[in-house]
């Protein structure tokens, strides 16, 4: 037998051991664990002026939707559209109480001038509109869903989707203004508006029916 | 391209849908599947893809010569068998053979490198013949925005290596891939020159409801072949190359041209077919330890195979996931060799239909079946002479269960029946030597896999357990003895399978994975035998660590037992001593220039990834020509280094 064809040597071992725990004593010091998604990502891009406390609510229902979508098995849209609606109920409860408290308390803790109170309706009024189009992009992103096959097919595009929000929560005339190039996407992204329709709170915001407009982007990461 | 639109219509931030390319696996199959990302292959800085594969949980890969050219990928314990019952796929192209030669893994270049898919167990009724331990399924990059890329490579042996590729997908949707691939290298052993050149190029057409592709390719894959040494030649100078193959040389020449669509006929279902055609013309000298061989043989093969299959949902059975396909592969096969000819052709017709049917929201049941039939139309010198035909036919089944146990866990469950038909080149030298038409000498392999797992994944940390037990019986085998294709009896194999992966902090990433395999065979005259060349133990620990924004680091520990030497059924000679190795890569990152260096074998281990029983000449009795049975092995390197310089420019 040929003496050269040993098994592996202690010192084989204690190398790589040393290797790995030098790393370890490097690196302890420097991070934090970092949660990677996996699964399907609904990400939000804008600028944040929903509360940390949502933000924090979102982080936990993305986790439980990403654990539903796991493993090559996994089943597209239906199998999640329980647990993303529950969530989003209660998401938006808290989103709305939260955005109920700001124009209450504003008015009342600088209520002295009446020129600051001018002021203070214009930033009311910003903040509302700026609002809703918050709340309409969570509301969206919690219905997105990259079609199965498009993701199997590795499909990506932006499609741009218009439509009307009425007052009473309904929504109409949603329509492709620019196509993602992929069919599927398209009518994934027509789906996510139209699927929060009956969008209630609306009525706080709207006096009338108004066009929105939003890009949805899918891409495989 | 985006329309200018005047409208009073308020903006709403961009809503974002991301999917994770890893998690994305093409293949509708229920099994556990290690993914293994682009990430990941270039942390490693492996050089092929069977560098990556090595030590994957599940995985064992056996390299003749250390540089990848000649390797097989063993999935489940097969040995010299490996090649045969383990499917590589690469985007669902077969790179299996109608022969016993291996799947050239080296034909899909790293750099090409999606991602690679390691699926866990049979899949007989997804991917049928061949698809017994497992299925390596490799994705190709897409063309997303113009890319080009420009990588050189240097390292021992006199190795240089070129990749250049350039790909681009247009706003017409029109998109392209243009790669070439070449190598050269002296190799470890003498006699050993490699030299390899592999060029693809893809044309592919995106509309909104599908899309279309071609592609040829073309590969020359050249190489000396230094063969076997005994014990004594390996004390004596383990890079040498034994008198008698000093003239070996294995070389091959292959164009494949491939077509594909994807049709989607509405939101639930689409249709994906393939139409490939893969014409190889090889020839090889090979010599035997009796003596040199002098005589040039040709082996060519000529595969056409179109796949056709439908995907899609039902709503109204609560989004079952069906997939119906047909799978048909013709192939011609002609050895030529001094002791005579062979013209063999075998057709393959199957039909197969799998539904995953998601019975609640924690339980997912797999229902699936797969009637094949195979033609095999013999002619040669031997046994065939005036031709003969054997037709066989099989039918298989499979049955999961997936099970979302709890957030982040997985319970799996099946049982997959699976075949393989002997090949074309296996009957030639079947024993019986005469049998009555039309009888089938060598009957189709048939088994069962059964198999159960946990999975747990939180992020990109996932850990997974798999214990499984896969029952043969006619498993088709070579007996180096007889010089003879047979049909063992029953076999087994039964082992433990776990693999994880564990990001510590955003920059230091350990992945640990260990395969237990126990494969003998059950009954006949080999009973209680191991299977030659299957490893008990396998481990693979490795860890990515990201020193600095530019710098990266990353080291591996990879460790086998010892095996049966490939051949020896009887066990009686010893065993190929294991080994462990250390495998270590720095990389520099600067401005679209990367700079990498691996080592391998750091602590320049002296071992042999295969040994095979061969006769030694010394021992022949001259009346009854009985010669001893003796140990030979296909030395692997020592240390040797790898220096590349890569270039992107997006």
């Amino acid at each position: 037998m040929n003496p050269a064809n040993r098994p592996i040597s202690v010192s084989a071992a204690f190398s790589f051991l040393l290797h790995a725990s030098l790393a370890v004593a490097i690196v302890q010091t420097q991070d934090v664990i970092q949660a990677t998604g996996k699964g399907v990502e609904i990400e939000l891009v804008s600028s944040n002026t929903v509360s940390h406390q949502v933000e924090t609510e979102q982080a936990a229902n993305k986790a439980t939707s990403l654990s539903q979508q796991s493993g090559p098995d996994e089943q597209p849209e239906s199998n999640n559209e329980n647990v993303v609606s529950d969530s989003i109920e209660a998401r938006q409860d808290s989103a709305m109480k939260q955005l109920a408290s700001v124009p209450a308390s504003g008015p009342e803790s600088i209520d002295n001038d009446s020129g600051e109170k001018t002021v203070t309706r214009s930033t009311n009024a910003a903040m509302r509109n700026s609002s809703i189009i918050e709340l309409l992009h969570t509301e969206i992103s919690e219905h997105k869903q990259y079609p199965y096959m498009a993701r199997r097919q590795r499909r990506e595009g932006i499609a741009r989707i218009e439509f009307v929000l009425h007052p009473d929560g309904s929504i109409n005339d949603a329509h492709l203004v620019h196509s993602s190039r992929t069919r599927s996407l398209d009518r994934a992204a027509i789906d996510a508006v139209e699927s929060i329709e009956p969008f209630n709170v609306a009525k706080d915001y709207l006096d009338q029916p108004e066009a929105f407009q939003v890009d949805v982007v899918f891409n495989v990461l | 391209m985006v329309p200018v639109v005047v409208s009073a219509a308020t903006e709403i931030p961009a809503v974002v849908v991301s999917a994770a390319r890893t998690e994305q696996s093409t293949l509708t199959t229920p099994a556990s599947i290690r993914v293994i990302s682009r990430e990941q292959i270039e942390a490693s800085g492996a050089r092929h893809i069977n560098e990556v594969l090595r030590g994957q949980g599940g995985v064992q890969v056996n390299d003749l010569y250390g540089d990848g050219s000649r390797a097989s990928v063993d999935m489940r314990g097969f040995g010299e068998t490996a090649g045969s019952n383990t499917l590589v796929l690469v985007d669902g192209r077969r790179l299996n053979n109608p022969d016993i030669a291996a799947p050239d893994l080296n034909s899909i270049a790293l750099e090409d490198v999606e991602r690679i898919e390691i699926v866990q167990g049979s899949a007989g009724v997804l991917f049928g013949d061949q698809a017994v331990g497992g299925v390596i399924n490799v994705i190709t990059r897409k063309p997303g925005a113009l890319r080009h890329t420009l990588k050189l490579s240097a390292g021992s042996y006199k190795t240089l290596q070129l990749h250049v590729m350039t790909s681009q997908a247009l706003d017409s949707g029109i998109n392209y891939l243009l790669s070439l691939d070449a190598r050269e290298s002296d190799n470890y052993r003498d006699h050993n020159e490699a030299s390899y050149l592999n060029g693809l190029g893809k044309l592919g057409y995106e509309y909104d409801s599908g899309s279309v592709f071609g592609e040829l390719q073309y590969i020359n894959d050249e190489l000396n072949t230094p063969g076997t040494l005994f014990a004594d030649q390996v004390i004596e100078n383990r890079r040498q190359v034994s008198p008698n193959f000093a003239n070996d040389f294995s070389n091959a020449k292959t164009a494949i041209a491939r077509f594909g669509l994807v049709q989607q006929y509405s939101d639930n279902w689409s249709l994906e077919a393939e139409l490939t055609g893969r014409d190889t013309n090889g020839e090889f000298r090979l010599s035997s330890v009796f003596g040199p061989e002098t005589d040039v043989s040709t082996q060519d093969r000529r595969v056409v195979e179109f796949t056709p299959r439908l995907i899609g949902f039902v709503p109204a059975a609560n989004n079952t996931m069906m997939t119906l396909g047909a799978d048909l592969v013709a192939s011609d096969y002609a050895l030529s060799s001094r002791f005579g000819d062979q013209l063999n052709d075998q057709s393959q017709r199957s039909l197969y239909a799998q539904a995953v049917i998601p019975t609640s929201e924690v339980l997912d049941v797999t229902l699936g079946v797969r009637y094949a039939e195979v033609e095999n139309d013999l002619k040669d010198s031997f046994i065939f002479t005036s031709g003969q035909q054997i037709d066989d036919e099989v039918t298989v089944g499979t049955f999961g269960l997936a099970i979302k146990a709890a957030e982040n866990w997985r319970v799996l469950f099946r049982a997959d029946q699976n075949y393989r038909f002997a090949k074309v080149d296996e009957y030639t030298s079947a024993l019986p030597v005469t049998a009555p038409p039309g009888v089938n000498i060598l009957k189709t392999q048939e088994g069962v896999s059964i198999e159960t797992g946990v999975e747990w994944a939180s992020g990109s940390d996932t850990a997974k357990l798999l214990i499984y037990q896969l029952d043969l019986d006619d498993e088709i085998a070579f007996d180096p003895v007889n010089f003879s294709n047979i049909n063992l009896d029953e076999t087994r194999r039964k082992g433990v399978i776990t693999s994880g992966y564990w990001k510590q902090t955003k920059k230091l990433g350990y992945s640990a994975s260990y395969t237990f395999t126990d494969a003998e065979v059950l009954s006949g005259p080999f009973a209680g035998k191991d299977i030659p060349l299957v490893a008990r133990h396998s481990a693979l620990l490795g860890s990515d660590f990201q020193l600095t924004e530019k710098w990266q680091l990353y080291g591996e520990l990879f460790a086998i037992s010892d095996r049966v030497f490939s051949g020896d059924f009887n066990n009686v000679l010893g065993r190929l001593p294991g080994y462990g190795v250390i495998n270590i890569k720095a990389g520099y990152d600067y401005r679209g220039f990367s700079f990498t260096a691996r080592v391998n074998n750091l602590l320049n281990k002296q071992y042999s990834d295969v040994g095979q029983l061969a006769l030694d000449p010394a021992s022949c009795d001259p009346v009854t020509f009985f010669c001893a049975p003796t140990e030979s092995f296909f030395t692997s390197p020592e240390i040797n280094f790898l220096l590349t310089a890569a270039w992107q420019f997006r």
